[in-house]
């Protein structure tokens, strides 16, 4: 009996020098298989020849205007005061004290700690009303990624207490993205219960990416089932990158971002929703509503300033600015002119770590955790 | 959906199951994350600096 091809390459002298893996003649098996791996190898060579590259995930599609630009994710209201501690880079370690007042959605006092290498994040958040929030992720090989978010808040007089589990596979390919999330699943009901988001964006040429994203949701049992696709493009050229998502609900997202100069970025986000594919316009009330949101962003020196208007009269602005190398001074405004109604807030954050830790920083490059 | 059927007392067990890592995974996280990083971490932080926000 002939032995394995592979263990002739083990026998191989030590001197020569070690063979990839990717670079050996694949094992021959027999014709009908050879013939499917054969295809099979010539079609991804093909696609390798292309030289596209990973195209994000269908969520972050637009996030050069909604997270970047826009203030969305970071304007908000009342006096907050912010005390970061890391004590360790790599591993990352790091505790975090935050005090808010004056705001309906931050709670007085927010603990969180952060622990992370290389291959995974733990992260856990506690609020002074017990409210808490925790995620774990890994990173099961180098394009595997592993994320699990749980939120509980405890039974109080406003409502029964509830817990949120979401669980989240992504696989990075070369020149695509493929997530699966979960939300809530359970099949304790007598059938699978909970939301499913599966999402795919694929490279088309080096510029123009192409996905979509399925959803399927069934709250209980009792409930039927429903599901949704969306379609997104991106396209990304030199000097801008635009994205459009159509909804199956009726809904169409574009955005448009574009860098002026080096230090001014500038964005539009268009949001419509047509009451005529709604299956919802029974209910009465539904009319086609749009909102168009234009923003910039000025990054000087010391400090970072954002702006937006939007169609419906709103204006906001946030300015960022680092009064000392730790301390950083936020101030976030907002005017509402149809409502009549203005929103006004300060944060300080301070950054604080030891004297040990700095002089780490310039030697040891901190760990990168799958955020 | 025929295919998972479940008996009563599998049910009431794993929800039992669920309940109790609920609860451990309520109290028990944040305790980990601080044992974890204050073990590994590399200075060894002081136990005051962890937890008091004002000390330097």
């Amino acid at each position: 009996m002939a032995a394995p091809p592979v263990d002739e390459k083990l026998a191989a002298p030590l001197s020569t020098p070690p063979i990839l893996p990717s670079t050996l003649p694949p094992p021959r098996t027999n014709r009908f298989t050879d013939s499917i791996l054969d295809v099979f190898r010539s079609f991804q060579d093909r696609r390798a020849a292309l030289g596209l590259s990973n195209p994000g995930t269908v969520d972050r599609i637009a996030h050069e205007v909604q997270r970047d630009v826009l203030l969305n994710n970071i304007t908000f209201s009342g006096l907050r005061a912010e005390l970061n501690k890391s004590f360790s880079i790599s591993p990352l370690f790091q505790i975090s004290h935050a005090f808010s007042t004056g705001s309906q959605y931050l709670s007085p006092y927010t603990f969180l700690a952060l622990y992370g290498t290389d291959n995974f994040l733990c992260q856990a958040q506690l609020d002074s009303d017990s409210t808490f929030s925790a995620r774990f992720n890994t990173r099961l090989t180098d394009r595997l990624t592993f994320k699990s978010n749980v939120q509980m808040s405890p039974a109080s007089m406003g409502g029964p207490g509830a817990s949120q589990l979401s669980l989240e596979q992504d696989y990075n390919g070369a020149d695509f993205t493929a997530q699966l999330k979960s939300v809530n699943p359970s099949i304790l009901e007598g059938s699978l219960t909970g939301m499913f988001i599966g999402s795919y964006l694929q490279s088309i040429t080096p510029r123009l990416s192409l996905g979509l994203e399925g959803v399927w949701q069934r709250p209980g049992a009792e409930d039927l089932p429903n599901a949704a696709v969306s379609y997104a493009a991106r396209y990304r050229s030199d000097e801008w990158i635009g994205s459009l998502q159509l909804l199956t609900q009726g809904g169409l997202q574009g955005s448009y971002w574009r860098r002026l100069t080096d230090k001014v970025e500038t964005g539009v986000d268009v949001n419509l929703q047509f009451a005529g594919l709604n299956s919802a316009a029974m209910m009465g009330g539904m009319k086609n509503e749009g909102l168009a949101v234009l923003g910039a962003k000025y990054e000087f020196s010391r400090s970072i300033f954002r702006a937006q208007v939007d169609s419906q009269g709103k204006i906001g602005c946030v300015l960022e600015k680092m009064v000392a190398p730790l301390v950083r001074v936020t101030f976030a405004g907002e005017m509402d002119h149809w409502k009549n109604a203005a929103k006004i807030g300060l944060a300080v954050s301070i950054e604080n770590s030891s004297e040990e830790l700095m002089e780490q920083q310039d030697k040891i490059s901190p760990a990168s955790p799958p955020f | 959906m025929a295919w998972i059927q479940l008996s009563e007392e599998s049910k009431e067990r794993i929800g039992r199951i669920i309940d109790f890592s609920r609860v451990a995974v309520h109290y028990g996280y944040l305790p980990l994350i601080i044992y974890l990083g204050y073990t590994r971490s590399n200075p060894r932080p002081s136990l005051i600096r962890l937890f008091s926000p004002l000390a330097q």
